[in-house]
């Protein structure tokens, strides 16, 4: 996926836009805590990015979802490591630039927990 | 090792679900902690205790099926001695803020307000177990490194820094 081609078809997003991470585990979250866990932001080897939606409805559409966590952009873009959004539908896109946790255990877990930090739990439809 | 004891008592399990294996393991646990079926030379840990319980061997096929993500042997034998060596050196120790488990990974963390570690007990021996250690700082910037086959008094180390004890 190219990031230029992206940018140029898609507005950015203002830092106090939405962006929705849907659980396709019920162990991506700790229900003690309603909080998110570091593994719903760590990216799989069959991934380039965290898929996320624009809409609550979009980021559980294609998922038997078992939470859902919404994060501003802005608080994306915070991150010390630079993190991206690619915008591959009016709706949905991915966030670009983690690495997989094996290759860079300590990087992965940095991002996580800032994303986990500024994640909040919300209702699904 | 505790599991090779407790083994049977959980395959013995009538418990269908998770928390019933939790329950009865708890139980088969609790009643070998207070009583004398502690066999010798073996050390009773909670934390390793908390570990099986979340983790309960004998549900891996279900859980694996279900949620896909489930810690190999290789992680949880990692952690169970590193957590029974913990005990040993850091008698009533803060129990783990949470347990999660990626890709075959086992991830131990100990929590609180800005400080915090996590204990990374790899899948299998090709990776190495890292010790990950995390400040907020004033102003929200964040301090971070990452150590190598951590011993269990450099666990015990990091978690009095967590409660800022150290």
């Amino acid at each position: 996926m190219e990031q230029g081609l992206i940018s140029g078809i898609w507005a950015a997003l203002s830092p106090s836009h939405l962006i929705f991470r849907g659980c396709r585990n019920s162990s991506d979250r700790d229900k003690r805590t309603g909080t998110a866990r570091a593994k719903l932001f760590f990216r799989r080897p069959d991934e380039t990015g965290l898929s996320v939606g624009l809409t609550a409805a979009r980021a559980v559409r294609d998922i038997r979802p078992e939470g859902l966590f919404k994060i501003k952009a802005g608080d994306v873009r915070s991150c010390e490591d630079p993190l991206y959004f690619a915008q591959d539908e009016v709706d949905h896109g991915e966030i670009q630039g983690m690495p997989l946790f094996r290759d860079d255990e300590e990087k992965a877990l940095r991002i996580a927990n800032h994303l986990v930090r500024h994640a909040n739990n919300c209702p699904y439809p | 090792m505790i599991l090779t004891n407790v083994a049977p008592v959980l395959s013995s399990s009538s418990a269908i679900s998770r928390e019933g294996a939790v329950a009865d393991f708890i139980q088969s646990r609790s009643s070998i902690a207070t009583g004398s079926l502690l066999p010798e030379g073996s050390a009773f840990s909670w934390q390793v205790l908390e570990l099986d319980a979340t983790f309960p061997e004998i549900l891996r096929p279900d859980i694996m099926k279900r949620d896909g993500d489930f810690p190999t042997r290789h992680a949880l034998d990692t952690a169970r001695s590193l957590c029974s060596n913990l005990d040993r050196i850091l008698p009533n120790v803060v129990s783990f803020s949470d347990l999660e488990a990626f890709e075959g990974d086992l991830l131990l963390h100990w929590r609180s307000d800005s400080r915090s570690v996590t204990l990374i007990c790899p899948s299998d021996s090709t990776r190495r177990t890292k010790l990950y250690r995390e400040q907020v700082q004033t102003g929200g910037s964040l301090k971070t490194d990452i150590a190598p086959d951590p011993r269990a008094s450099d666990l015990a180390r990091e978690i009095k820094w967590v409660w800022n004890r150290a």
